[in-house]
């Protein structure tokens, strides 16, 4: 729940740069501050990000997504919920990236950390 | 494995497996990365900067927005109808809030437009506008949009006028790029830009002198002067008859002069210039040009028709002046036209704006109100010299000067002392003189009449009006005129006929223009009313040469208002409006079918008998659910088909035709793929009338017509055997997406009219849906400017998202106009008026 938070809090504040790839870091940081493995932090950060872009919606006039989506959906030869999920999807995706990123840090840390006290040990 | 760690012991080097998650996560940001390089997916759909943001465009309601170009507050209401009420404490302020305005609602419009008339296409779309940049640029419009404003500029000084564009037109462009800056910061760039990946260019008033010369082009230039060229050197002294210099059918002439010809204007109407070889192959090629190189936006119907009446109080049921518009252009979603009122002090102007330019074109004040048509004849405002050059030079006279050489837009142009040369083969060029490459100030001269007072200010206005030719109506409350200003050029040396190519070695040339006091004219004529719809304005017996009636526009359609206002001496607002709206009388069957009647009458052909019994009982409407309308159609068309076809066919002239001028059709060009001379019209309704089809047909009328008339019952019966061929399945119309966005386009939608009605469309269909008619229908009562009706087909908005973007449309099929909302201040209007109210306030964006 944690993990998923801090996903949802940072991914709306960094979607606010107006570029879309720094909502990596809000997986990164959620996997560096939790620390609980791939399946959480995956799961948590996909999740994270989907939810993250809502409240954008909510601040736009939401009778009328609809409407430029048919119309996008239209000149692009995409359906419009096909477009509208990807909206999420890549939203998740990202978090997600960063996720994996992130935990593979926290082990890879770990990892060095576990070695150098068994260096530490053995010397 | 614990606590989902893949190697417990750091020891143990594993790594292909502990970096395949981290690889996971790599390649789907590379792949999110390689979906938004190589499409604009990822751009498009950001949250914060892609389309979603665009939601806010199309959303209604009230708004405060700072601007950083603003002197005082202006307020703008959008009444109820979606049209825009702009209030400010200055000019300054309103031409600049028309600006942001119309950007808000057609940016992308307003950007095409001027991409358009500048020949800079390939900017947006691609190097697939390759040969129309190269060809707009030819002509000069580009070249001259910036004389134009230079002109401004450095005369604003010591002109008024000028002074007063200079201002207008820098307020207005401001305007436009506050609103791009705007939208930049608010994510909400439009779609179009969004989906392409660019940013909007700013604007400048030079782009507005383009869309100046882009209107002057869509309705005053054309290669009418190359067609009858090449029909001289196909037929003869024939093209006399095939081209007449004036209509044997017309009789009402607004202007006058209906007496017998002149015969100094005749003479030099029939004394082509012989053309060589040479001659013909650079008209060719120059003809090719205009036919293969036009625009794909904004590509208005060549056959452009347009009404205009004006009815003086005496003849009205209010005791003053109705005044009605409707100009046709080619339709498009959005539509060219904007609506708006503008006031301010010395200004409360109401009407449309076309999209890129600060004045209102059509429209009325609270003195006066005004529209405008196109001009018969006059070639089009393009006249062609075959002139000699030798190298770098040009001979003028026999002396040598030195060809002006211009680098624009990539392209190198030459010019003459004549205008630009448009071909050239050895040492003959193809020098093209259009009225259009007057360095000219239109946009000045109609933000002059926006605020003129009467007849007198109106007209004084108008007198540096040049091109388009256009035919102004006027009215006020005691007063109805017309007036036809422009540079219509008079000829000095050899009288040859200007309407064909003319010797460009000085032997003839243009030596000024028709004076003002001299231009077709009326005021309160005595029968009490003005039709001036595209009909040739003056008769026979005018001094000036003033064209052939090859043009455009036959003149039937004003003479069915002329006999509809003659048939009504009393008419109010809703008589005119259901006559523009929703009249569907052809007046060249109206005279037609008594006599086709005749010449069928007695045959014993069940399809005859059955085309007799549809056609003695009709009304001569084109309605929707008419039979007889669709047999009358037919008829004409294999009338037409089997005697100038033919005609051409026997003369083996066919193929030649066709490759060069294009095949022509009845009623303008009604058939898909085809081209309209409305001479043809009026020699085949001359021929029915009279009985006689030569010199095109050495068959009588009785056996052209039954045989016609044979072949329309057969082919509607063909296409609908249980024989309801009611002429709505073959005429209605279509409103295309701008951008050629099919799923955005509207139509086709069932409709009565046809080429010759008021209604009417351009000469396209049947099973061919027009895609043009009356663009802004507009009638002003003057006893009430408030009173006042119209509609366009179309909608406010570009956007397609919007309800605003084709509301209109329906309104205009069923002839429903819409109340003309006028007041002068934002506190008068009432509440229920009002669908939202946006105040703009000087400050920081």
């Amino acid at each position: 729940m944690i993990s998923f938070l801090i996903v949802v809090i940072s991914g709306v504040a960094l979607l606010f740069t107006n570029i879309w790839y720094p909502v990596i870091v809000a997986g990164i940081v959620a996997a560096l501050v939790v620390r609980k493995g791939y399946v959480i932090s995956t799961v948590s950060s996909f999740v994270g990000g989907v939810v993250a872009v809502l409240p954008l919606f909510l601040m736009l006039p939401v009778g009328s997504i609809g409407a430029i989506m048919k119309e996008v959906g239209a000149i692009a030869g995409i359906p419009p919920t096909l477009l509208l999920s990807l909206i999420f999807l890549i939203n998740g995706g990202l978090c997600l990236s960063g996720a994996l990123i992130g935990t593979f840090a926290v082990k890879a840390f770990g990892r060095r950390e576990q070695s150098d006290r068994n260096s530490g040990i053995k010397g | 494995m614990e606590n989902g760690y893949i190697n417990d012991n750091p020891l143990i080097p594993v790594k292909k497996r502990e970096i395949a998650a981290p690889a996971l996560g790599v390649l789907i940001i590379a792949i999110i990365i390689i979906m938004g390089s190589f499409t604009p997916l990822v751009s498009i759909l950001n949250p914060t900067t892609g389309v979603l943001q665009n939601s806010r465009n199309i959303s209604i309601g009230n708004e405060s927005i700072y601007l950083p170009g603003l002197t005082g507050k202006v307020v703008v209401v959008q009444d109820k109808y979606g049209v825009y009420h702009i209030y400010a404490s200055n000019t300054n302020d309103l031409y600049y809030a028309l600006g942001f305005i119309q950007a808000e609602n057609r940016l992308e419009e307003i950007e095409v437009f001027g991409l358009e008339g500048m020949g800079q296409m390939q900017k947006l779309f691609g190097s697939s506008y390759y040969n129309y940049d190269r060809f707009q640029t030819m002509t000069g419009a580009p070249i001259t949009a910036q004389k134009d404003w230079e002109s401004v500029v450095n005369n604003a000084s010591i002109n008024s006028t000028d002074l007063m564009t200079e201002n207008a037109m820098q307020s207005y462009s401001n305007g436009v790029n506050e609103y791009i800056n705007y939208s930049e910061s608010h994510n909400s760039v439009p779609i179009l830009f969004k989906l392409l990946g660019l940013k909007p260019f700013y604007w400048s008033p030079v782009y507005s002198y383009a869309v100046q010369e882009l209107m002057t082009q869509q309705l005053e230039f054309g290669p009418d002067s190359l067609q009858f060229a090449i029909l001289y050197s196909m037929m003869g002294n024939m093209t006399y008859s095939w081209l007449p210099t004036f209509s044997p059918l017309q009789t009402y002439y607004y202007g006058g002069y209906s007496g017998k010809a002149n015969q100094t204007v005749l003479n030099m109407s029939h004394n082509t210039f012989p053309l060589n070889t040479t001659d013909i192959s650079l008209a060719v090629e120059v003809l090719h040009q205009f036919r293969y190189d036009p625009p794909t936006y904004f590509n208005f119907s060549t056959s452009d028709h347009s009404n205009e009446i004006v009815v003086a109080g005496n003849r009205t049921s209010t005791g003053y002046p109705i005044l009605m518009g409707g100009p046709v252009l080619g339709f498009s979603l959005p539509a060219i036209w904007f609506q708006v009122q503008m006031v301010a002090p010395g200004l409360d102007v109401y009407g449309v704006v076309l999209p890129g330019a600060p004045a209102v074109i059509i429209g009325f004040n609270r003195n006066i109100s005004w529209t405008l048509t196109d001009t018969q004849a006059i070639s089009s405002g393009t006249f062609f010299f075959a002139q000699p050059v030798n190298g770098n030079s040009y001979i003028w006279n026999g002396s040598s000067y030195p060809l002006v050489h211009y680098s624009i837009n990539g392209f190198q142009e030459n010019w003459t002392n004549l205008g630009p040369i448009m071909a050239q083969e050895s040492n003959t060029a193809f020098v093209m003189y259009w009225v259009g490459n007057k360095v000219s100030n239109e946009i000045g001269t109609l933000l002059k009449i926006n605020s003129a007072g009467n007849w007198s200010e109106f007209r004084s206005d108008l007198s540096t009006w040049y091109a388009p030719y256009q035919n102004f109506a006027f009215a006020n409350r005691t007063t109805i005129a017309d007036i036809s200003p422009s540079y219509y050029p008079i000829f000095s040396g050899d009288a040859y006929n200007p309407d064909s190519i003319m010797p460009g070695n000085g032997e003839e040339y243009i030596s000024g223009a028709i004076p003002y006091d001299m231009v077709p004219q009326v005021v309160n004529p005595s029968q009490g009313f003005i039709v001036s719809s595209n009909q040739r304005q003056v008769g026979p017996s005018y001094p000036y040469w003033f064209g052939i009636t090859a043009s455009f526009s036959d003149e039937f359609r004003a003479q069915m208002e002329v006999d509809y206002l003659l048939n009504h001496s009393r008419v109010s607002e809703n008589d005119i409006v259901s006559f523009q709206g929703t009249n569907y009388t052809d007046y060249s069957a109206q005279i037609s079918v008594p006599h086709i009647l005749d010449y069928i009458q007695g045959s014993d052909n069940v399809s005859l008998e059955r085309a007799y019994s549809l056609l003695s009982t009709w009304d001569y409407n084109m309605t929707a659910n008419s039979l007889a309308a669709s047999v009358w159609f037919f008829t004409y068309m294999y009338l037409f088909n089997d005697t100038f076809l033919s005609f051409l066919n026997q003369h083996d002239l066919l193929q030649e035709y066709n490759s060069t001028i294009g095949i022509p059709s009845g009623m303008g060009g009604s058939y898909p793929n085809t081209t309209g001379e409305a001479s043809l019209d009026i020699d085949l309704v001359n021929a029915i009338v009279t009985g006689n089809a030569s010199p095109f047909s050495n068959l009588s009328m009785k056996s052209l017509v039954r045989e016609a008339t044979g072949q329309a019952i057969s082919f509607l019966e063909s296409k609908y055997p249980n024989g309801n061929y009611t002429w709505g399945k073959f005429y209605g119309f279509t409103f295309p997406n701008l951008f050629g966005l099919s799923e955005f386009t509207v139509g086709p939608i069932a409709k009565g009219g046809d080429f010759n009605t008021p209604n009417d469309a351009s000469g396209v269909g049947p099973l061919n849906y027009p895609t043009g008619g009356q663009s802004w229908e507009m009638v002003v009562n003057m006893s009430n400017v408030s009173r006042s009706y119209g509609i366009y087909p179309g909608g406010q908005s570009e956007d397609p998202a919007s309800p605003l973007y084709s509301n209109y449309v329906n309104d205009w099929i069923n002839g429903t106009y819409l109340p003309l909302l006028f007041y002068l201040s934002p506190s008068s209007i009432p509440a229920n008026q009002v669908m939202d109210v946006t105040s703009l306030e000087p400050g920081d964006l």
